[in-house]
């Protein structure tokens, strides 16, 4: 890598860079600000600090990832920008936290505290990212008495990805939570667990009255190992359960297939 | 009407017509000119900038390059090909 900073600073890349932050369009920002973010050339610090707080969502990424990759220490700014912009693309976003995980990762759960509840969602979204124990720590600083049902939301759905069976207790409390939302993520997050305690709670989202609810039961059932006519016979009379299961079954046959 | 002045009119149309056509064909022949410039052109620098990502793949790989004179219509271009080969 340095002999390719070498190339282009002997091109004389850098001074392009440094000219396009200062005076070019959006596009040429963009660009600017990405070079001098690989080259880790503080040269425009300044510049690239206005720049992240441009009105452009695209502009305001480029120089808030190079001002975070020159300055590492900047991560709590970049943090609760990330909280705040909601223009910034996601994708790009999971790009720049993947790839500075452990300085981001250090100021997520504390941002997370004190963010309000918009920007706690969008912060979630990247926890995961940040590594295993960040996400756990984020999701334990959301998931307090008084959390709205869009934050719960969030935070089983970063679980999600982590889950463990330690868990369990806790994704007992949103299986019959007020929210559907919060019920979806609780049976999304039961879904990848294997064990046979999880087929009763899993039953409990079946006969769920929201729709989403009970397919997403259905189908983490029906690509469970178990025995399919012992199941549709369990849930008795409940129609709605019953339709939902054998659609579950019939597409997950059609996957076999 | 007497037939002078319909021949006139006659003449008037023939050569009014002759020189329209004269200024459509010089119109497309200079369209074609300049899309032919304008071909080469961006199959020029689609060869610098092949040219550039060659030497960022040599120099990614560890290999040194010199590297050829930048000129200014190139910039962008090259800029953004070495930011692609960091991502």
């Amino acid at each position: 890598m340095q002999l390719l900073e070498g190339v282009a600073r002997r091109a004389g890349l850098d001074l392009i860079a440094l000219s396009y932050v200062y005076r070019g369009d959006a596009a040429e920002h963009i660009a600017g600000a990405t070079a001098l973010g690989y080259m880790h050339d503080d040269r425009a610090i300044d510049r690239l600090r206005t720049l992240a707080d441009d009105e452009d969502g695209e502009v305001s990424l480029a120089a808030s990832g190079a001002v975070l990759r020159i300055d590492p220490a900047s991560a709590g700014a970049f943090v609760a920008r990330m909280g705040r912009r909601s223009d910034w693309f996601p994708t790009r976003v999971e790009r720049v936290v993947s790839d500075a995980a452990a300085t981001i990762g250090a100021q997520l759960p504390g941002a997370i505290v004190a963010a309000d509840a918009e920007e706690r969602v969008r912060l979630l979204r990247y926890a995961g990212l940040a590594g295993v124990n960040v996400a756990r720590a984020a999701i334990e600083a959301s998931l307090h008495a008084e959390a709205d049902a869009e934050t719960i939301a969030a935070a089983l759905r970063t679980l999600r990805d982590i889950v463990e069976m330690s868990d369990l207790p806790l994704l007992r409390r949103y299986v019959d939570h007020p929210s559907s939302a919060v019920r979806v993520q609780a049976v999304n997050a039961l879904s990848k667990l294997e064990k046979p305690d999880v087929r009763e709670l899993l039953l409990v989202g079946l006969r769920d009255r929201n729709g989403w609810v009970r397919q997403r039961a259905a189908e983490a059932l029906a690509t469970r190992n178990e025995d399919r006519r012992a199941l549709l016979e369990s849930v008795g009379s409940d129609k709605f359960a019953y339709q939902s299961l054998r659609h579950a079954f019939e597409d997950a046959a059609r996957g076999e297939g | 009407m007497s037939a002078a002045s319909f021949d006139g009119l006659v003449a008037i149309a023939f050569w009014t017509s002759i020189v329209l056509l004269a200024c459509a064909a010089g119109l497309m022949g200079y369209a074609l000119v300049l899309h032919r410039r304008t071909a080469a052109v961006r199959e020029r620098r689609e060869d610098v900038l092949e040219a550039w990502r060659a030497i960022f793949r040599r120099a990614l790989a560890g290999e040194d390059a010199a590297p050829p004179p930048l000129a200014d219509t190139d910039a962008f271009p090259v800029l953004a090909a070495w930011n692609a080969i960091n991502d």
